[in-house]
């Protein structure tokens, strides 16, 4: 077989792979919406999302106001994380860290714990779903631009990874400083925060994450080329045009801001932004990053969704928390994957 | 990059004003200018809601984080001035509560067969009409407070869901699902009497403010009562609070438990942690056995299941435990598990806990359903 076919081959095992993920997508999507604690039938379900039934109001509401906004929102944020753990670890050439390593979560965490913790104590009442929100994307936004601010000081890579972390560590001494000292009612509502969910999703919150997140899901499709640059080195980058100390504060900013949105509404999601990128490479058999970036979206978003789903139903009414099905569902997967393989995962 | 950066943070900027301008209904004055009012409540110890009589039977009323919500009579209009305003039709007939002291905040409204929904996960349900209809399947259970099953409320229609304060991240998905909510911060109250007077507000919703005020009333005046039994008399020492995992939880002096404490003629050993602060103070197992030494009682804040003889409370926390005072003199007492369930009898709670106290007042006082006495580790 020569290098043509073998291409040609490859493509077909892309587009093929990327089938059955937008397929199984898509099915996943249509059950988030089909299923739930009220039982409305699949064709119910497609008229009212085409207008066509506007008698059953229940029913309609149930589907337009909580199914979809929640299935669109755990799709987005699904497919962000990933992408932002990809491109993280990308940059950091390290297949072990995630979208929360530079401490862009601790720093949503730490302005949440703010708000919840010390609330009560300082005779704030009023803990509105807006104002978390607005403290989360502060605290975020504010360890980016720390971030971005000593990435174009350092040149090392190693050593922004080593003070992300310690950024990390600052927040969660703070965080813990504060439970030490908050009022029991409060750290209720601060663990539950913590432990994510995808149940407050409203069309606003959809509307804000789909404006800020798609335009940097598409564009992060642009940069494929640079990011398989960097897969060689610094180095190598440079020596291909990649304007390096750019492109490294793009990176940061673009993967800060996909986690610290998605930290805003969902509250800290673990796994995924982790997990995925490695699901990728092990389905996609390649490092390419013009496969992975597209592929690790899909998944991301699938994945997410299917976890959200079970989340949801799996002992329904209660629901679990999001953090802990995804890492249920995924972990299994990644070392089952990892064992059948039988190579390095670096 | 920097222009990159720059069109970025304007787009977060700009999504999250779009995001956040439909939040009508949080604190905000949206019209109305308290047109048409004839009269307000009168509230005796509290001031975290607010009442107003409007004509035609209808309400204003401010819950407890400010939010002004109109209630109409189901026969009349909505006055043009309140068209803004959040609506409630009364008298209620179907309410969702999302804690159990809510429940027995409904029983002087005579109400608590309005309930169609729960979302506490309590086993131990104490007002028996509410008991009868789980078990006949007439309420039903929509998962845990924080993250609710939004779709079964949809589907029950509540005319209102009472959200306590401490879950009232659930307002804007109420909001967005056009669900009447109101936020109740009883809890949060500094007074057990305020706390108590919350009944007054739920009256609003099934028109039954006259007789729930006269019911209150006659609570205040037993209360009186209850303050001059031990007018005069030396007041025991009073420990209160949870052991765990080497902390000791108390409510602090600020908190309505305190106040409580005060009321039965008990004298709180920790009177001098946060006069101002209404919740509950994390404090070191050091600070609670040298104020608890001296306690001529002590309530252990949790349920019997925690509390199978006074072995569990030294368990939980360190070993010296078992030399403070009420634990060798056979003084502890804990909570019944439907304590919780009978805020509606406040002025009853406090006399019991002043028969524990004095129980020379009260010779005969065998009937305990607030307290239950912690058997003594053998």
């Amino acid at each position: 077989m020569n290098y043509q076919e073998v291409l040609k081959k490859r493509h077909r095992k892309y587009i093929i792979i990327y089938l059955i993920l937008s397929i199984l997508l898509i099915t996943l999507f249509i059950s988030s919406i089909s299923l739930g604690t009220i039982s409305v039938s699949f064709k119910e379900v497609i008229d009212i999302l085409l207008g066509k039934s506007r008698d059953n109001v229940i029913a309609n509401s149930v589907v337009k106001d909580i199914r979809l906004p929640r299935g669109l929102g755990a799709m987005l944020s699904g497919a962000a994380l990933s992408l932002a753990g990809l491109l993280m670890q990308i940059f950091f050439q390290n297949p072990i860290v995630d979208p929360f390593v530079l401490g862009i979560s601790s720093g949503a965490t730490l302005m949440v714990g703010l708000v919840t913790l010390t609330g009560i104590t300082l005779g704030i009442a009023n803990t509105s779903p807006y104002i978390l929100v607005i403290a989360a994307l502060i605290g975020s936004i504010g360890v980016m631009f720390i971030i971005t601010g000593i990435a174009s000081k350092v040149k090392n890579i190693i050593t922004l990874l080593v003070i992300g972390l310690m950024l990390g560590y600052l927040c969660s001494a703070i965080i813990n400083i504060l439970v030490a000292f908050a009022e029991k009612e409060s750290i209720r509502n601060f663990v539950v925060w913590t432990m994510g969910s995808f149940s407050g999703f409203t069309w606003d919150r959809v509307v804000v994450l789909a404006i800020v997140s798609i335009p940097i899901i598409v564009s992060s499709l642009l940069i494929s080329k640079p990011l398989n640059a960097l897969l060689l080195g610094e180095d190598y980058a440079k020596s291909m045009g990649v304007k390096i100390k750019g492109f490294r504060l793009t990176i940061i900013f673009l993967s800060s801001v996909l986690t610290g949105i998605v930290t805003a509404f969902s509250g800290p999601v673990a796994f995924i932004g982790l997990a995925v990128p490695h699901l990728a490479r092990l389905c996609f058999g390649t490092d390419d990053n013009r496969v992975l970036i597209p592929g690790a979206i899909l998944l991301g978003a699938t994945l997410t969704v299917f976890c959200d789903l079970l989340a949801r139903l799996a002992l329904s009414p209660v629901e679990l928390p999001i953090s802990a099905v995804t890492s249920f569902v995924g972990a299994p997967i990644i070392i089952y994957l990892l064992m059948q393989r039988r190579e390095s995962i670096s | 990059m920097r222009k990159l950066s720059l069109g970025i943070c304007f787009i977060l900027i700009l999504s999250l004003l779009v995001g956040c301008g439909n939040t009508t209904t949080q604190n905000e004055d949206v019209g109305g200018d308290n047109v048409g009012i004839i009269s307000s409540m009168e509230l005796k110890y509290t001031s975290s809601f607010d009442v107003k009589f409007l004509e035609d039977g209808n309400k204003l009323i401010t819950d407890g984080i400010g939010r002004e919500i109109l209630l109409v009579q189901r026969d009349a209009e909505i006055p043009e001035e309140y068209k803004d305003f959040p609506v409630i039709h009364i008298p209620v007939e179907k309410v969702v509560v999302t804690s159990e002291t809510q429940g027995s905040m409904l029983e002087p409204s005579k109400a608590v067969g309005t309930i169609i929904g729960y979302t506490e996960n309590i086993n131990d349900w104490y007002l028996e009409e509410l008991k009868e209809n789980i078990e006949t399947g007439k309420v039903e259970f929509l998962g845990g407070g924080e993250s609710p099953d939004y779709e079964k409320i949809k589907e029950l229609s509540p005319d209102v869901v009472l959200v306590d304060a401490g879950l009232q991240q659930i307002g804007d998905k109420l909001d967005a699902l056009g669900i009447p909510y109101i936020i109740d911060s009883s809890d949060w109250e500094a007074d057990p009497m305020a706390r108590m007077e919350w009944i007054k507000l739920f009256a609003c919703f099934y028109n039954m403010e006259d007789e729930v005020i006269a019911y209150f009333d006659r609570g205040v005046e037993k209360l009186k009562d209850i303050e001059e039994r031990v007018k005069g008399l030396e007041q025991p020492k009073v420990s209160w609070g949870f052991l765990f995992t080497g902390k000791a939880f108390v409510p602090y002096a600020g908190s309505y438990v305190s106040k409580h404490i005060e009321l039965a003629g008990g004298d709180y050993v920790f009177k001098d942690i946060g006069p101002d602060k209404t919740h509950t103070a994390t404090i070191t197992m050091e600070e609670f056995y040298t104020a608890g030494q001296v306690a001529d009682v002590y309530i252990s804040s949790g349920p019997p299941a925690y509390h199978t003889s006074t072995q569990d409370i030294v368990d939980r926390s360190i070993p010296i435990m078992a030399d403070m005072k009420p634990i060798k003199e056979d003084a502890v007492w804990c909570y019944q598990p439907w304590y919780y369930q009978l805020v509606h009898e406040t002025p009853e709670a406090i006399e019991e806990l002043q028969a524990i106290l004095y129980p020379e007042l009260y010779p005969d006082y065998n009937d305990f359903r607030f307290y239950w006495k912690v058997p003594l580790a053998e």
